[in-house]
């Protein structure tokens, strides 16, 4: 007798019920990211049109995603404890808690940019070329989550390296914006919605950088190497500093 | 362990490395041997069994075998000590180095090679009509050791078995009046009590309650700074926590060996991959 | 299911359990009945001898021999010292062939060789014992004469294949395990097989010794041609014909008056007496060496 259940009691293909569990948990998490798509076209029209109704509704909607996360969490805590995956099923459940936070932190992004909006009135002096770089911004923004789901369920190593080059197009447009914005104009009232401008720009950016990260997790899964796609101090490539887990760098 | 550079930079505090790494902090108080296996090949009859291993079970390491019923696992460590070869119209084939002797060699007596490879069996099986201190001791007495070193020599058994405390008192009583996992460690420190430098141990917790089971793996941690060990076993999550390195057996043939992190996150074989995540068993 | 469903489940149909009760009572009595018959049985014959020998059952009984012809008085004395001598030869020949019979049976060879050797015991087992005794008889007394060599050998000759059974039996209880431990230590085949297999199976194979002189001690064909002429003293030299309880149980029966008719049933008593503490003696040894081995 074991102190835990033993893994190799099947008979052909084994432990159906764990594998359906596993399933269903990464179907729920790849199905918070189609709540993250939602929110974020929400911010886009509320962004083009300054809907401030929208925007509120994109701030209650945010505990349709925090649900989801705690939801979610808490049954792959639960399965690590009682099911003891190993291998890629361990890969797996990593990944997938990591997605989730990720997912979570969109979520908050999105947040961030509906209490933005309300700040500069129903009739805010914006500058058209602005606030068409950021629906830009959205929009990339949306495909990038939408890539970087595909990417994972599909497990498409290559879909998910491509984010990088998606992403390089946000940043782009938030120096744009950045330099737009600084310059906007004289009077306070202008240079006020310029900086919130510029605040709603960088979330839009966080969530292309956490689209990127999914695209991460999807090749840990696959390779079982950990690599960053580009950080801060390597903005062009991967970086040096790949830790993998193999046997090359195991063992002390 | 072996000198290999980091490739992660050093940690700045000098907390030891976690519990959960078995390679970790533990130094080596005897340089044991290697045992290394080269194209082993092991037959009942004209069935083969074992279909050419080449493994190395690295000095002063624990390395777990594990694999499917009938995969061959039991044979293989029992080529180690030339026990297969006491089942009638049992053979083998091949080599089976301790550094760079071949234990198989005509020159090689095979009653000294059991006593520097020793095996605990999966069902403890103390010798019934002996007391606890008879036990521990026949292996130095039915071998010629001097009567009066026996005392020493089955206390340091008992005590390097994690056993001594218990026994100390009743070294005179019968051996089958133990629990079932405290024969069994008795049974490590019968073996123990030759002064082997590799110790087989064949599913020694499969019959035992998961305290006791526990108490074995603990221990074997603390043996191999003496010993090289190889442990056969069913139970992956045991492999995972007692064992360095991990080798995976299938059909009498070796699929891969590795560091047993390795082998649990990320396997090469897809084989491998299948078994320890039990679509197949 | 309904409560109502579920009872007449569990009452089963009418009538079946009646029935079934009725035929469980008449099979527990008719084996009770058999097992008292059994019973009742050895409990006539001993209870006959206990009540016609324990008349002249006494001192003189053990303490004298033969009287010549007419006198009153005597005992077997001789007779169960002649038993004792031709038990301990046959035992002597008998205990350590039949030990290594099962040896080289159990240990040292295939399935095939021990089953074919179990087989050739049971058929020796099974030889009429009067038939072991003429063979003797033509083999060592013709032309030589009686002897309790003679004797002893017929006896040990049966013993043989009780000792090697037991034996086999002994040593197949012991676990493989127990070897392969043993093996595993380092020590030879013979070392495991003296110092470790062999003190565990040391009971059982003391119950098969003891089995095999209880079945020896009261036979008498066996000794009829070959150790059934002796003279009325103890003696003790095996080189002529010893006196023995069943041969002297035989004469005494033989014999005219009721004196030596009481005699007959009292070395009958004794010699009942014994064979039953042996076979107890031998069955407590047996549940023991179980115990021990069995775990």
């Amino acid at each position: 007798m074991s102190p835990e259940s033993s893994v190799d009691s099947g008979h052909g293909a084994g432990r159906p019920h764990f594998q359906a569990q596993l399933r269903g948990l990464e179907e729920q998490t790849l199905g918070g990211l189609d709540l993250v798509v939602e929110q974020v076209e929400r911010v886009a029209h509320a962004l083009a049109d300054q809907d401030i109704g929208l925007a509120e509704l994109v701030i209650a909607n945010d505990d349709k995603v925090d649900g989801r996360y705690i939801e979610v969490h808490q049954s792959l805590l639960s399965l690590l404890a009682l099911q003891a995956p190993v291998a890629g099923d361990l890969r797996l459940v990593a990944a997938l808690l990591h997605v989730l936070r990720c997912m979570e932190r969109m979520g908050d992004q999105c947040v961030n940019i509906a209490k933005v909006l309300p700040l500069s009135g129903h009739n805010p002096p914006a500058r058209a070329e602005v606030v068409e770089r950021l629906v830009k911004m959205a929009d990339a923004a949306k495909t990038e989550v939408l890539q970087s789901k595909v990417a994972f369920a599909k497990r498409d190593v290559e879909l998910a390296e491509d984010l990088v080059r998606r992403d390089r197009e946000i940043n782009r447009l938030n120096k744009e914006i950045f330099h737009l914005a600084v310059e906007a104009g004289v009077d306070p009232d202008t240079r006020e919605w310029g900086m919130h401008m510029i605040l709603v720009a960088r979330a839009l950016e966080r969530i292309g950088d956490n689209a990127v990260d999914i695209g991460e997790q999807t090749v840990f899964v696959v390779t079982g190497s950990f690599s960053e796609f580009s950080d801060s101090s390597h903005p062009l490539g991967p970086s040096p500093a790949t830790t993998g887990l193999d046997e090359a760098n195991l063992g002390d | 362990m072996s000198a290999r550079p980091p490739t992660t930079p050093p940690a700045a505090s000098d907390a030891p490395s976690p519990a959960a790494s078995p390679a970790a902090e533990r130094a080596i108080t005897r340089k044991a041997p290697t045992v290394r296996l080269r194209g082993l090949r092991a037959f009942y009859g004209d069935r083969e069994r074992l279909k050419g291993i080449d493994l190395d079970f690295e000095a002063n390491q624990v390395t777990a075998v594990i694999g499917p019923s009938g995969c061959g696992k039991s044979t293989l460590i029992r080529c180690i000590n030339r026990m297969h070869e006491e089942v009638p119209g049992a053979r083998s084939e091949g080599r089976v180095l301790l550094d760079d002797l071949n234990l198989y060699d005509p020159a090689i007596d095979v009653i000294a090679v059991r006593r520097t490879v020793g095996m605990v069996f999966q069902r403890p099986n103390p010798f019934p009509t002996m007391s606890i201190f008879d036990n521990v001791a026949a292996g130095p007495r039915l071998s010629g050791t001097p009567k009066k070193q026996l005392p020493e020599i089955v206390e340091r058994a008992l005590r390097d078995a994690g056993l001594w405390d218990e026994v100390k008192d009743r070294l005179r009583a019968p051996a089958h009046a133990l629990s079932g996992g405290q024969q069994q460690r008795l049974c490590i420190a019968r073996s123990l009590a030759v002064d082997p430098l590799v110790l087989l141990l064949d599913e020694p917790c499969s019959a035992l309650d998961p305290t006791a089971t526990l108490k074995i793996e603990d221990l074997l941690g603390e043996l191999k700074s003496r010993v090289t060990i190889v442990i056969v076993t069913h139970n992956m999550q045991q492999a995972a926590r007692v064992a360095d390195r991990t080798a995976f057996l299938l059909d009498g043939e070796l699929i891969e060996v590795g560091p047993t992190a390795a082998i649990f996150t990320n396997p090469r074989d897809r084989r491998t991959e299948d078994y320890v995540t039990g679509k197949f068993g | 299911m309904t409560r109502e469903e579920l009872q007449i489940r569990l009452e089963g149909r009418e009538g079946h359990l009646r029935r079934r009760r009725a035929v469980n009572l008449a099979m527990e009595g008719l084996s009770t009945a058999a097992a008292v018959v059994a019973v009742g049985v050895l409990a006539i014959v001993i209870g006959s001898v206990i009540v016609k020998g324990a008349g002249a059952f006494g001192p003189d009984l053990f303490l004298h021999s033969e009287v010549p012809f007419g006198e009153k008085g005597g005992g077997v004395a001789n007779a169960i010292v002649g038993t004792a001598l031709l038990i301990a030869m046959a035992s002597v020949c008998a205990v350590p062939i039949g030990l290594l019979v099962a040896i080289y049976a159990h240990e040292f060879s295939g399935g095939r060789v021990a089953f074919a050797l179990r087989f050739v015991l049971d058929v020796l087992n099974g030889v009429p014992t009067i038939v072991t005794g003429i063979f003797v008889f033509s083999l060592l007394v013709v032309g030589s004469g009686q002897t309790a060599f003679a004797g002893a050998l017929a006896l040990a000759i049966i013993m043989l294949p009780i000792v090697a059974r037991a034996a086999q039996e002994v040593l197949a209880l012991v676990p493989q395990a127990i070897r392969e431990g043993g093996l595993a230590l380092g020590l030879s085949r013979w070392k495991v097989l003296l110092r470790i297999v062999l003190p565990s199976a040391a009971g059982g194979l003391l119950t098969g010794a003891l089995l095999a002189v209880a079945r020896v001690a009261g036979e008498t064909a066996p000794l009829l041609f070959t150790c059934s002429v002796f003279a009325q003293g103890i003696s003790l030299n095996p080189a002529h014909a010893v006196a023995s309880l069943p041969l002297r149980i035989f004469q005494l029966a033989e014999g005219n008056s009721p004196e030596e008719h009481d005699e007959a049933w009292a070395a009958a008593l004794l010699l009942i007496l014994f064979v039953l503490a042996l076979n107890l003696l031998a069955r407590y040894l047996y549940a023991r060496t179980r115990s021990r081995v069995g775990q």
